[in-house]
């Protein structure tokens, strides 16, 4: 039997896990009138905190929050309408120019050297890789930003 | 009460009164944290307002390791934890009385005072001691109050606890026990005090 008073810690696995508690610690505290009384000091303790009111919002919040939900993750295909219009009217774009400049084009482009045309591809398609890294890193910025 | 899965899925169906039952079934957890977390009560309505609408915007990022409510807790937690730094409310280790003075003078007092004996005693003792109880629950740090309050209120696990607070588990458990310790200190000062 141990003659040295239990920690608080020891006291305090006792009233709430006496299951893991040695054995040694459960006879101390049934033997020990001082360390029994801070066990059912702590034991008061957490009567009391359990019969705490809970607390409860004031207002209604599921209406609150439900006014404010945004209409695009309601209605996804929206979106999903909106980007094949972006897609269509860009290629339509691209096709009329090259119905009514095409041969024009044809023709500048084919006084360059295969070489010089390589490299305003590859620097066209640079640019549009760089700004399109940006906005993805930008993109996630702010919605990193939006979140906890 | 319907499980996490078929709630989650009907709200990113676009089925909005799914998401009303998952605020009212988690409703107490969150209003537990937000009001031991923010100690202005006027700022309560939008940070649980803010609380909710990004649980919505990230529902779909959701991937049932957990349980909805620790998960919903997690944001509560983080979202009252950012506004508590933004207003520099944090003071860590204001509360803990861990360096001993406090100890001989209770044990002082541990002697003085009789103990509770018979029952009409101990209903007025419990009375007494949930009023005292709750003001010096009030003073405690907020994380030391949510810790409390999500154990011994909400019954949850040190590990539902470490994943909502995103603290080790072993670091859960002393912070529990530094709070119940300070707490049993200071509310015994504080009953004997009026006793005396």
């Amino acid at each position: 039997m141990k003659y040295l008073h239990l920690t608080d810690e020891q006291i305090q696995q006792f009233v709430l896990e006496k299951a893991n508690c040695t054995d040694e610690i459960i006879e101390h505290v049934e033997a020990c009138t001082y360390c029994k009384e801070r066990a059912e000091e702590y034991n008061l303790l957490f009567q009391g905190i359990q019969q705490q009111e809970k607390p409860v919002f004031d207002f209604d919040l599921a209406d609150l929050v439900l006014q404010q939900l945004p209409k695009s993750q309601t209605h996804p295909s929206s979106e999903k309408w909106s980007s094949l219009l972006i897609i269509f009217i860009s290629t339509l774009f691209f096709c009329v120019i090259g119905y009514l400049f095409g041969k024009n084009l044809v023709i500048l482009f084919g006084g360059i050297s295969p070489v010089f045309v390589g490299l305003i591809i590859t620097t066209v398609i640079s640019i549009f890789v760089f700004l399109y890294i940006d906005m993805n890193k930008s993109y996630h910025a702010k919605m990193k930003a939006l979140n906890f | 009460m319907v499980a996490d899965q078929p709630l989650v899925e009907m709200v990113l169906k676009g089925n909005t009164n799914a998401f009303k039952t998952i605020m009212k079934n988690t409703e107490d957890l969150v209003a537990q944290i937000v009001f031991k977390m923010i100690p202005i009560a006027e700022d309560r309505k939008d940070i649980a307002q803010d609380i909710y609408l990004k649980t919505f915007q990230k529902l779909n990022t959701f991937q049932f390791r957990s349980k909805l409510s620790t998960w919903i807790a997690q944001i509560a937690y983080n979202t009252c934890f950012s506004y508590l730094e933004k207003k520099k409310l944090i003071f860590p280790g204001n509360d803990i009385d861990d360096n001993g003075q406090g100890e001989h003078l209770l044990e002082v007092l541990h002697n003085k005072v009789a103990p509770v004996k018979n029952e009409t005693e101990n209903i007025i003792f419990q009375k007494e001691l949930s009023g005292i109880l709750k003001s010096e629950i009030d003073k405690l740090s907020p994380v030391y109050k949510t810790l409390i309050t999500l154990y011994h209120n909400e019954e949850l696990s040190y590990s539902e606890i470490g994943e909502i607070t995103s603290l080790p588990e072993g670091t859960v458990k002393s912070y529990l026990f530094r709070a119940r310790k300070t707490l049993r200190n200071n509310l015994l000062l504080t009953y004997k005090k009026e006793a005396l």
